[in-house]
């Protein structure tokens, strides 16, 4: 009976062969071929490794393959020996190609794995190298052991990564950055939000207010619910999406992602660990989140900065008033004459009106407007971020909250509901993480896949999986619009970040790689493991994926704006 | 939350309950904040508090950002070569806003000027140390910080202490990134090899020219040819010949009272000070310089025993 066996063999890119420089085997004078070896040679050895996995059970092993290796020598005294500098042994050198050596490891270890895997006790007898020179053999870098590569460059690289993850697990499990169905909770078991001996006289001293205390309901004692979280959503894309017009598409697309996921990730924290007193208290607490992840994303730089971009917004205004259509669409800047009001509808729910949703959506004749910009105007870019800072989205309010009761709701959020940790970890985190580890630096994911050898296009001519710059964009893309969609669904708002940006980023692969969606998601959850170092839960991870691919396309018009 | 009445200090203006048998002092004033010394009542323990400033200006659009961001970044990192936050703290008004870290005994600045020493330049093993340090506190920061940034556009150049300044953004490049930080890195790196800060300008233009002077003018530079041309500058600079190497000797163990300095080091140095900051070596890229792989083992300052 004839086994599949499939051989993942980590392999180094040519450009970062791992060769290690040893001393010659002592009492060695003459190499393989004969010819003489000057004392003090070195020898050039390359290491690699081999992880199995075989159809059946996907079980795994790693074998030190250095036995393998080829040994060349060279004088140190002559430099004309044919290695790079990074090592790489070229003509004088022997370098066998990577399919006959895989093949060697695979008929040589076989065994071994026979030995491991009672799914492979059937076969009769080791399959020869030709058969393992088709279809099956896949080679790839799971970056398994990382920190043993000799490679400096490469070790570091996956160091910097790997630090970078695990400040996010520690954050992601950190119980400040909990987030939890708070759609589902009883009311009266969690603390009021704000607490009630934190609005004090002194805080409306400071900010000129005669208000002593947040908003009192005014009308809506109804309790939040997940429409009023996704109504407050779509409110937000909206106003980001105009504050962000004169970005290009792509900037746009990935700074409206970054903002609102924080901003929603501040607002599902607060309502996690506090009980929302009413509607337009949500209100308020949503467009400050709005405009404090503004200002940690650095999207509002200065004080100095949100000024100029008012004055400036305020010119462009004012020169554009000679039109009618442009003043009614901007009209929505001035506090005077705010339109975007939120309102508590007669269903108790918020809903901006719909003139709100003609001001800031409407954003066809600004973008014309910009369009027609020459290079000159370009420091004008930036006028429309002036939305997102106080004043900015104070008037798209049309006065049903106050300026101080903005400065006090950001005072609360920042000392009660955020107890000053404003660096939430969202699933673009990561997405940005496993891009950078597949995709976007070197060494970048090999996949060999033999069945496909003719495929020159997203395989490139040697056949392994390399992405071009568009690729590389495009999956970006793709995955931001996938954890834009989880963002706007309350059903994911309990999921852990990286798991989340993890179901995103395997979702989008799935369409990259042609060897099969199980093959194509262990070899990618094997790398992301082995270079991370964190353990993923595969089946919740796989209901993610599931919900956020079927769904994703079920909800189209109900969930995206 | 914890209130600030926890803390003692000499000062009123960090609203107190009890004050200390001894004053504990206010440490340093910058453009964001006052550092205070104090007790933790709670604790014994002896703190730093960071006062953040708050300008009637500032607070016309709620929380200072420059503040908000700081205390975000710090709240975030976790680096043995970055101070900690460990708790924020608001006092009787909004206004009073509290930052507080670990207290040490002195910065840098200070071990060079008194600490054990101070008289004797810096051994080359401990200039590496500290090089390190500060190298992976930036290469982290840097990595960390990515998230916070969107990409680099027209952005103040009203940062960083004019001593430490870049060229770059003396020249009103709105457009940087981590390179401005290595630059400062490197004058660092001169400062620690002489004990005094390398290029201490007077003024802007003043701080130019002494670049231009230690570095040499930037000839043939597409970088600054770019630049000067994007801003139709009318100045014409002398034409320099690097001086650093006559300032920085290699080898020597001359009378100058400099730290020894190997050619390595010398190398990252340049590196670091690279006119061009697109050819300017990262905090990373530093980390794997021979400097470190190559020569004396680092060895812990004197002034940190």
């Amino acid at each position: 009976m004839e086994t599949t066996l499939r051989a993942f063999i980590t392999l180094f890119k040519d450009s970062s062969s791992r060769w290690v420089e040893e001393d010659y085997p002592r009492g060695t004078t003459t190499d393989a071929d004969g010819s003489f070896i000057p004392t003090g040679s070195l020898v050039y050895k390359m290491y690699k490794r081999v992880v199995f996995h075989t159809d059946e059970t996907s079980s795994e092993m790693t074998f030190d393959c250095s036995s393998f290796s080829e040994y060349d020598y060279y004088d140190s005294e002559e430099e004309d020996f044919g290695v790079d500098d990074n090592g790489v042994i070229a003509d004088g050198g022997v370098f066998r190609e990577d399919e006959e050596l895989a093949a060697e490891v695979l008929t040589t270890l076989l065994p071994s794995v026979s030995a491991h895997d009672s799914s492979l006790s059937s076969s009769s007898s080791p399959p020869s190298s030709s058969l393992m020179g088709a279809p099956h053999l896949l080679t790839y870098d799971t970056y398994q052991d990382w920190k043993t590569f000799p490679d400096t460059d490469e070790r570091l690289l996956l160091q910097e990564l790997s630090d970078r993850a695990s400040s996010l697990l520690q954050r992601e499990g950190c119980s400040d950055y909990t987030i939890q169905n708070y759609f589902q909770r009883l009311p009266g078991c969690c603390p009021r939000f704000p607490p009630s001996d934190q609005v004090t006289k002194e805080a409306s001293a400071v900010f000129s207010s005669d208000s002593s205390s947040l908003p009192t309901p005014s009308g809506s004692t109804l309790p939040i619910d997940s429409k009023c979280r996704s109504i407050m959503m779509n409110w937000s894309f909206r106003v980001v999406e105009f504050s962000l017009l004169n970005h290009d598409g792509r900037h746009r697309q990935q700074l409206k992602a970054r903002l609102l996921s924080r901003a929603f990730s501040y607002v599902d924290r607060i309502c996690t660990k506090f009980e929302i007193a009413n509607r337009d208290q949500y209100k308020l607490l949503t467009i400050v989140c709005l405009h404090l992840a503004a200002k940690v994303s650095g999207l509002l730089k200065s004080d100095a900065h949100v000024y100029d971009c008012y004055e400036r917004f305020q010119r462009r205004c004012s020169d554009d008033t000679a039109s009618t259509s442009a003043s009614s669409s901007l009209s929505s800047s001035s506090p005077s004459t705010s339109s975007a009001e939120m309102s508590v509808e007669s269903s108790q729910t918020i809903v901006p009106t719909p003139h709100s949703q003609d001001s800031v959506a409407d954003s066809s004749l600004p973008l014309q407007q910009e369009q027609q910009q020459d290079q000159s105007e370009q420091s004008y870019s930036t006028e429309y971020i002036w939305l997102l800072s106080l004043h900015g989205l104070h008037s798209l309010c049309n006065d049903e909250f106050t300026m101080d009761e903005f400065k006090q709701m950001e005072c609360t959020i920042l000392q009660h509901g955020l107890d000053w940790r404003v660096s939430s970890v969202v699933a673009l985190d990561w997405v940005d993480i496993y891009l950078e580890l597949m995709v976007l630096r070197p060494p970048s994911l090999l996949l060999r896949c033999n069945d496909d050898e003719n495929n020159n296009n997203t395989y490139g001519k040697n056949n392994f999986l390399t992405f071009t710059k568009a690729e590389c964009d495009d999956i970006r893309d793709k995955t931001l619009t996938q954890s834009e969609y989880a963002l706007k669904q309350p059903c994911f708002m309990t999921c852990a970040p990286s798991l989340l940006g993890l179901a995103a980023f395997l979702n989008v692969m799935k369409g990259y790689c042609s060897i099969g969606r199980s093959d194509c998601d262990l070899l990618l959850l094997s790398s992301i493991e082995g270079a991370i170092g964190f353990s993923i839960d595969y089946d919740d991870l796989y209901d993610m994926q599931v919900k956020m691919m079927f769904e994703h396309d079920d909800d189209d018009d109900e969930c995206l704006v | 939350m914890p209130k600030a009445d926890r803390w003692s200090s000499d000062e009123e203006e960090i609203v107190l309950l009890s004050l200390l048998p001894k004053p504990i002092s206010h440490l340093d004033e910058g453009t964001y904040g006052v550092v205070w010394k104090a007790r933790d009542n709670a604790t014994q323990e002896i703190v730093a508090i960071k006062q953040i400033k708050f300008d009637s200006d500032m607070t016309k659009e709620g929380f200072p950002i420059s503040a908000l961001r700081e205390i975000g970044v710090l709240l975030s990192l976790s680096h043995e070569s970055i101070v900690s936050v460990r708790e924020m703290v608001v006092g009787s008004t909004p206004d009073k806003v509290f930052m507080v870290m670990d207290c040490f005994e002195m910065d840098l600045q200070a071990a060079m000027k008194k600490g054990p020493g101070a008289s004797t330049p810096f051994a080359q093993s401990e200039v590496k140390y500290m090089m390190r340090q500060i190298l992976s506190a930036m290469a982290h920061v840097t990595s960390i910080a990515r998230k916070y940034e969107h990409p680099a556009r027209n952005m103040t150049q009203m940062v960083v202490t004019l001593w430490y300044r870049a060229p770059e953004l003396l020249f009103s490049e709105s457009c940087y990134g981590p390179e401005i930080d290595t630059w400062s890195i490197g004058c660092i790196f001169g400062e620690l090899l002489i004990k005094e800060a390398i290029l201490k300008g007077t003024g802007e233009l003043d701080q130019i020219q002494k670049i231009f002077k230690l570095l040499g003018t930037p000839t043939d530079d597409e970088y600054w040819e770019q630049l000067w041309s994007k801003q139709g500058s009318t100045f014409k600079w002398k034409n320099n010949d690097s001086d650093l190497a006559r300032t920085f000797a290699v080898n020597s163990f001359s009378a100058t009272g400099q730290s020894y300095l190997s050619p390595d080091g010398f190398d990252l140095l340049s590196r670091l000070l690279s006119l061009n900051p697109k050819k300017r070596i990262t905090a990373e890229d530093a980390l794997r310089h021979s400097y470190f792989s190559c020569g004396v083992t680092e060895q812990v300052p004197m002034f940190y025993v």
